[in-house]
């Protein structure tokens, strides 16, 4: 539970955005450009594999799982073969670079 | 030298919001909006709570702007600043402002280290859930400012006589020129 009150039952960061629509909103308008901006080498599914795979370090599971599935979407990977990559991306053979 | 190539006639975070052109103008308006917000936390705590975060996270470019930035606000020098940074539980500042600062201490460890009682402290002395909200948010972004500045080995060179201009400048017209 979170430690405000946020009125509301969304889970994650949904929540918080729900609660406090100024900072949502460009907070979303960043992770917009940063992720899905076609003006950019790294294609969309290495930006969401970027953002579960750091989620993971931080232990932070909503994050590493939205973002997983995202990624899994671009990358036609389950989540199962992305704990996989995460687990040891040293020798992981998905996506050298 | 930073790891990419960048405008180094700009100063500080501008070499950055210059680089890509599509991100500057979003993370102009997210400062806007987190370091000006009209409700709650004054603009000097916020600041406050963005210099004493990159400080313990280690980033003078960040630390130094945002004191500077501080002490215009609170009408502070640097020496006194420094002694809030150091042990903000011993210093002049309200029990209010100390809680904050305590929310803030475990945000640079992680998230995951807040726990209730620093909540309920900042609660007890007066904090509301927006200012609270507030707080965490402003702790996470600059730890993210400091690892994105750091991370591609920015270095800021400013003399304190520059840093007072700019902090002056900042603490006059905020963010979003």
């Amino acid at each position: 539970m979170a430690y405000i009150e946020l009125h509301n039952d969304l889970p994650g960061i949904r929540g918080l955005m729900v609660y406090s629509p100024k900072t949502a909103k460009p907070l979303n308008e960043l992770v917009e450009v940063l992720l899905r901006d076609h003006d950019n080498s790294l294609s969309r599914g290495e930006r969401e594999l970027i953002s579960s795979y750091v989620s993971y370090l931080n232990d932070c599971i909503f994050c590493q799982n939205v973002h997983g599935a995202l990624a899994g979407h671009y990358l036609h990977c389950d989540l199962a073969s992305m704990d996989k990559i995460f687990s040891d991306t040293h020798t992981s053979t998905c996506l050298p670079r | 030298m930073a790891h990419i190539p960048l405008d180094e006639t700009l100063p500080g975070m501008r070499r950055l919001l210059a680089f890509h052109p599509a991100i500057g103008p979003v993370l102009t308006g997210l400062m806007q909006v987190m370091m000006r917000g009209n409700q709650g936390l004054q603009p000097g705590e916020r600041e406050l709570i963005a210099a004493y975060v990159s400080g313990i996270n280690q980033c003078s470019s960040c630390e130094n702007i945002h004191s500077a930035v501080t002490c215009h606000l609170f009408n502070l020098n640097e020496l006194e600043l420094n002694t809030i940074k150091k042990d903000y539980n011993t210093a002049t500042i309200s029990d209010r402002l100390k809680a904050v600062l305590s929310i803030v201490e475990k945000i640079h460890c992680g998230g995951g280290h807040v726990t209730s009682k620093e909540i309920e402290h900042a609660k007890s002395m007066g904090c509301s859930d927006q200012e609270i909200h507030d707080t965490v948010l402003i702790a996470a972004l600059f730890s993210m400012f400091n690892r994105y500045i750091d991370g591609l080995g920015l270095e800021s060179h400013d003399t304190p006589e520059i840093l007072n201009d700019r902090g002056k400048h900042i603490a006059e017209n905020g963010y979003s020129e």
